[in-house]
């Protein structure tokens, strides 16, 4: 993935829900503090792994959308340069377009919730990724502690 | 898939089911003082048993974000329990009023462990490593070491003791490689030195012969090669493995009466005597090893002493008898469950090895009662 220098809107849509998606320069290189993609997954890499978080239906209560990436059998590709394995994708208002970006699995300081919202994903979400069978039950625990699959 | 007998020998059971309560799924599991177990929910809570696995305390919640458990340690009279979200301090015993209460920092961690010298350790990736020394007042700070280099992620840490009460600390860092330095506990800067070799993601380490004065360690990269060195603060030619009988995406290593063991996604493997006998090896000497394959789904492994492994899968937790794995004979495959594969590899050091010195600032932590 190059670095961006400005926002760039993929040529496609979701298949299932229709949605629009922008890559930001934010989380490609231009804010060394920000979550960054792994420069060798290529945009289209990216947006495949927003399609098939809309696709799963892999969202929180907020509207969030998480996605991930099989590698192998029993493996996820890594996706962020801090070896995150889920994206996170912040609901979008009607009409605009999504973003996304690699969600670090650790709380941080900092970290703002809304009351009542527990840190991301929430539980419902990695047993959608296993329902899904995307996730097996064995990965979504150690998902859910913080480790690597 | 996790289909291993449960009575593997006639007289040793090499691995048995610890009962669970019902709705308790099990995230991790481990060690606590003496000869019990902690078992680690999804759901935040923790449960003691006994050896044999009968219930002694709990379930209880432990966690103040009741999120997924991934390590608890215990110094003292204070257990130290870590989840993504947060690592809550719960003193073992009451205070003059009565109360039990719990102080938290509010910071995910990747595990937890306790040093010899009583200091709880644990990895906060990018932020670095925590390190705090009960008993904890809710005014109190912990404190925490920053990586000190860019690209070193804190994945899992702790320390070895070695001869004069010496102490090593040690963490896997993922691409930023391995990093060692000596601990005292009060330094307010450390200066690591870390060994990466290229490509290799580093997601653990253990000490090749726990319980005694050795810095000898093996260190464990996700696409299952192994570091195997002898001295950890002098080493500079450490021995690189990779066994093709171990399949899947490599998650813990650990070490116990001269064998390694190594837990991936596929499986449990048993790398028999190759702690010893790498000890024992010159540079490009040809090591034999007899590697036990016992398939199974696992979330995650400990060691309990050297007595014990204790596998979580998604089914329960298993107790491995590592005594009885340990003595167990070549031609005890156990039908077809259990297999040995017998591979060859020189203790050769790889010329990709750069190894280099960093500083480590630390900061304070404020507590949260």
């Amino acid at each position: 993935m190059p670095t961006l220098a400005a926002i760039v809107v993929h040529g496609q849509t979701t298949v299932t829900s229709g949605y629009q998606y922008q890559f930001t320069p934010k989380h490609h290189g231009a804010d060394a503090k920000a979550a960054q993609w792994l420069p060798r997954l290529t945009l289209d890499d990216e947006f495949a792994v927003f399609n098939a978080a809309d696709e799963h239906q892999l969202m929180d209560d907020s509207g969030s959308l998480y996605g991930l990436q099989r590698e192998g059998h029993d493996g996820l590709r890594t996706i962020g340069t801090r070896s995150e394995q889920i994206a996170e994708f912040p609901h979008a208002r009607e009409g605009e377009p999504w973003h996304g970006y690699p969600h670090y699995p650790l709380k941080e300081l900092g970290h703002v919730e809304r009351r009542g919202k527990r840190f991301p994903p929430p539980k419902e979400v990695f047993q959608r990724m296993v329902e899904t069978g995307l996730i097996s039950n064995a990965m979504k625990r150690r998902l859910m502690g913080g480790k690597h699959v | 898939m996790n289909n291993l007998p449960e009575n593997g020998h006639a007289l040793r059971p090499i691995v048995t089911s610890i009962p669970l309560p019902a709705g308790f799924e099990p995230t991790w599991a481990g060690p606590l003082a003496g000869h019990a177990f902690c078992i680690g929910s999804e759901d935040g809570r923790i449960l003691f048993t006994n050896e044999i696995g009968k219930p002694m305390f709990g379930p209880t919640k432990a966690s103040e974000s009741g999120e997924a458990v991934n390590g608890v340690a215990m110094s003292g009279m204070w257990l130290a329990t870590a989840t993504r979200a947060d690592v809550c301090f719960s003193p073992l015993a009451r205070s003059e009023k009565g109360e039990r209460e719990s102080l938290v920092l509010p910071l995910g961690t990747h595990g937890i462990d306790a040093t010899a010298s009583g200091f709880f350790i644990a990895p906060l990736g990018q932020a670095g490593i925590m390190v705090a020394s009960p008993p904890f007042t809710a005014d109190g700070f912990i404190t925490a070491y920053e990586p000190g280099k860019e690209g070193f992620y804190s994945y899992r840490a702790g320390c070895l003791r070695g001869a004069n009460q010496t102490e090593v600390l040690i963490t896997a860092g993922r691409l930023g490689g391995i990093g060692f330095t000596k601990f005292v506990g009060s330094d307010r800067q450390l200066v690591m030195t870390t060994a990466t070799l290229e490509a290799l993601d580093v997601v653990d380490f253990c000490p090749l012969f726990p319980g005694t004065e050795s810095f000898a360690l093996a260190v464990l990269g996700r696409d299952r090669r192994l570091l195997f060195i002898k001295d950890a603060l002098t080493d500079k030619k450490p021995a690189t493995f990779e066994f093709k009988t171990i399949e899947g995406v490599a998650y813990r290593v650990l070490s116990c009466r001269g064998d390694v063991y190594v837990a991936t996604s596929k499986g449990l493997y048993m790398a028999a005597n190759l702690a010893t006998d790498f000890m024992n090896s010159r540079i490009g000497e040809t090591i034999n090893t007899q590697v036990l394959v016992m398939p199974m789904e696992i979330v995650d492994a400990n060691l309990c002493g050297d007595e014990w492994l204790l596998a979580v899968t998604p089914d329960g937790v298993r107790r491995f008898d590592v005594h009885a794995l340990h003595d167990s004979q070549p031609d005890d495959t156990q039908g077809a469950i259990l297999r040995r594969v017998a591979e060859s590899h020189a203790a050769t050091s790889s010329k990709t090895l750069k190894f280099d010195e960093v500083m480590q600032n630390s900061s304070e932590l404020a507590l949260a009662g």
